[in-house]
């Protein structure tokens, strides 16, 4: 049963879930795409449920936790991920399990090479993302441009072919959700200015690379640089799934799951 | 209050946006956003201001060339009660106001920029009360 | 200090998402918070923080608000009987069996409809009417124009939203207010200013039969007296039935001062059970 409380972390009041699963197994992290929230990872909660204690929270100005002062977002890749480092903190989470999606995919390598974890999963994900234009940017908080109907193509063709219409729809109402100077924050600021690779040997932890093979906007070619990267990672799997794309934990969370699962089983052997 | 008299108003207003206001009138009020012809029609006389990025570039008394982009258009008594309340969704509601401002322009411009013509309309009443 | 916690509950096939501040059970009743047009569940969190140590106090974010789930085909709930159902599904779903329903603005129209319609313990009504009746004027177009890819309604919605402020709410509660209209969803705040702006329910409201608090921030001028006025007039069965004014308090009045409409509800209930 996934429940929710609230936490203050640097002044800010954060909106964090857990699963309740078993936190002596081990504790899962996850972060997740530019603009979303943690319901993105409700599929895999309830799937692990009698696994490992499952933790989402909302970032400041997503979801339910309230935003900076003068209502305001985090924009760096710094600063977003260590606040995310504060959170573990505050909450006393220790030895995580990182997995991202997208932004998130980008922050688990981010975070191994800051902070002890148990491995990272990273899903969409890359060290190395200019790949906003200014025009963008620029219209994903303005006026004149409602991001909940401006972003609906680009994510629609982002969905898997194998994916249920359930799963598609709440991944297009995630859309029609968007906050739109949150979205420029996580998508202009953090995403697009994130680049870690000159860090990328500090990672010694097991890391998995998942990409989905209907998306457009992950090639394979893109994931070798990072792969090759991941030269100290203890146990480095790359895996490309069929029938999915760039949402991963919500297009087929079972999927996701069972591949993470094994994963740390093969890792940790 | 002539026209000439009302026209320096809105230099005065002018300086204000460009000015003291600007911080403000760009960032919190959308201002950045807007370039085009803002018209307000008082008895009727017009009287248009030309923006550029929220930077007040011009204004004049008459209709923009190209017709109205957006604005508000009332007579003296109307100009009157919303420099009195400074209440723009008030003065401009057709549910609480017996006798609300009219919108120049089409529906869609007047909702996209909201923000900017209700504060350009209460640095107007500053402008031209305080 | 309240422990405000959450969770989710199926509530007519919708992944409904509600908080509580786990306070006592009181003999008066539970009250049951339903939030303002196109917002959500925090907006209790100052009176859920009120009552911690007196009552138990449960908000939940409507369908397609919130953490909640949409309605099928991505959508919120569109009328009045629909809302009262979903409402009163929720209450039950919880096992609620003396519900005191509160609510703001559209929900603070639609607790007359479930006074009306169920059987409540109790309602608050805050800067509701029992009548609105403005989707045929223009009006309607601004509505419409909350669900256009022209129009960001986190954008043109900002002044109309910093108008209903009142003058003396404190700059934590101004912008939480403000931080609710960045947030907003188009079609779902369409959906609700829809239902809000063809509203009424003045013919039956001889029908509440409950104790009824009506709340005005005076500082809203999107929500006169006469509305007040209407529903006292037809409220002729209620057994206790206060109106009260607050000065410097707009429309969002429990995100703005908690602490008065916490003493408002408690007082008024002490005093309904007497």
């Amino acid at each position: 049963m996934i429940t929710s409380r609230y936490v203050s972390v640097n002044g800010v009041t954060i909106f964090v879930e857990t699963n309740n699963g078993p936190r002596e197994e081990g504790v899962m992290c996850c972060f997740g795409s530019a603009g979303r929230e943690t319901r993105q990872f409700h599929g895999m909660m309830d799937a692990l449920e009698d696994k490992l204690e499952v933790i989402a929270f909302d970032m400041p100005g997503h979801g339910k936790s309230w935003p900076l002062e003068g209502l305001k977002c985090l924009d760096t890749p710094t600063s977003y991920c260590e606040f995310i480092i504060d959170v573990f903190k505050e909450l006393n989470i220790e030895n995580p399990i990182c997995i991202g999606c997208a932004l998130g995919g980008n922050v688990c390598f981010y975070l191994a090479q800051h902070y002890p974890v148990r491995a990272i999963v990273s899903m969409a994900g890359t060290d190395y993302s200019p790949f906003v234009s200014q025009a963008v940017i620029d219209n994903l908080d303005h006026p004149y441009a409602s991001v909940q109907h401006t972003h609906i193509d680009f994510t629609d063709s982002l969905i898997g072919s194998n994916v249920s219409k359930e799963n598609r729809d709440f991944i297009l109402w995630g859309v029609m959700t968007e906050i739109g100077r949150v979205k420029r924050a996580d998508y202009g600021g953090v995403y697009n200015g994130f680049d870690v690779r000159e860090d990328m040997k500090k990672i010694t932890c097991p890391a998995l690379v998942i990409r989905g093979a209907d998306d457009w906007s992950e090639s394979e070619e893109m994931h070798k640089p990072v792969l090759e990267r991941l030269s100290n990672s203890s146990h480095l799997e790359y895996q490309v799934l069929p029938g999915i794309s760039h949402y991963n934990p919500q297009e087929d969370p079972e999927l996701i799951s069972n591949v993470i699962l094994k994963f740390l089983k093969d890792a940790e052997a | 209050m002539t026209n000439e008299e009302k026209l320096q108003k809105f230099k005065a207003l002018q300086e204000l946006i460009n000015g003291p206001e600007a911080d403000e009138f760009l960032n919190y009020w959308d201002g950045r956003f807007f370039t085009g012809d803002m018209t307000f029609i008082m008895d009727n006389v017009p009287f248009n201001m030309f923006f550029y990025k929220g930077k007040m570039i011009d204004v004049f008394i008459g209709q923009p060339s190209n017709g109205y982009n957006v604005g508000i258009s009332g007579d003296a008594e109307q100009w009157n009660a919303f420099f009195e309340h400074r209440n723009f969704q008030l003065a401009t509601s057709v549910k609480h106001c017996d006798r609300p401002f009219t919108n120049l322009g089409s529906a869609l411009a007047n909702r996209q920029n909201n923000a900017v013509i209700a504060q350009v309309a209460r640095l107007t009443a500053k402008a031209f009360c305080d | 200090m309240a422990n405000i916690t959450g969770t989710y509950i199926d509530v007519k096939g919708i992944k409904t998402y509600y908080e509580t501040n786990n306070g006592p059970k009181n003999p008066h009743g539970t009250l049951v918070c339903l939030h303002t047009a196109g917002r959500e569940g925090r907006q209790y969190h100052g009176l859920m923080e009120y009552f911690a140590d007196k009552y138990t106090v449960v908000a939940f974010d409507m369908p397609a608000h919130g953490k909640s789930w949409p309605l099928p085909g991505l959508t919120g709930i569109k009328t009045k009987e629909e809302y009262g159902e979903f409402t009163w599904a929720f209450i039950q779903a919880l096992g609620i069996e003396d519900p005191i329903v509160v609510g703001c603005s559209v929900a603070g129209n639609m607790v007359y409809y479930l006074a009306e319609n169920y059987p409540v313990r109790a309602m608050v009504s805050m800067q509701g009417s029992p009548q609105i009746l403005a989707m045929q004027t223009s009006y309607g177009t601004t509505v419409d124009l909350l669900d256009n890819p022209y129009v960001s309604c986190q954008h043109s919605h900002w002044d109309f939203s910093e108008s209903l402020i009142g003058r003396y709410a404190p700059k934590e509660a101004h912008d939480h207010i403000m931080w609710g209209v960045c947030q907003e969803i188009g079609r779902t705040k369409k959906c609700d200013l829809s239902l809000y702006n063809n509203y009424d329910v003045t013919g039956d409201l001889d029908k509440i039969t409950c104790p009824s608090l009506l709340i005005r921030g005076t500082d809203d001028w999107n929500v006169p007296d006469h509305y007040y006025e209407t529903a006292i007039k037809g409220m002729v069965n209620c057994p206790k039935l206060e109106w009260k004014k607050v000065e410097g308090y707009g429309h969002f009045i429990a995100v703005e001062a908690p602490e008065i409409v916490g003493e408002l509800i408690d007082n008024f209930l002490n005093e309904a059970n007497a």
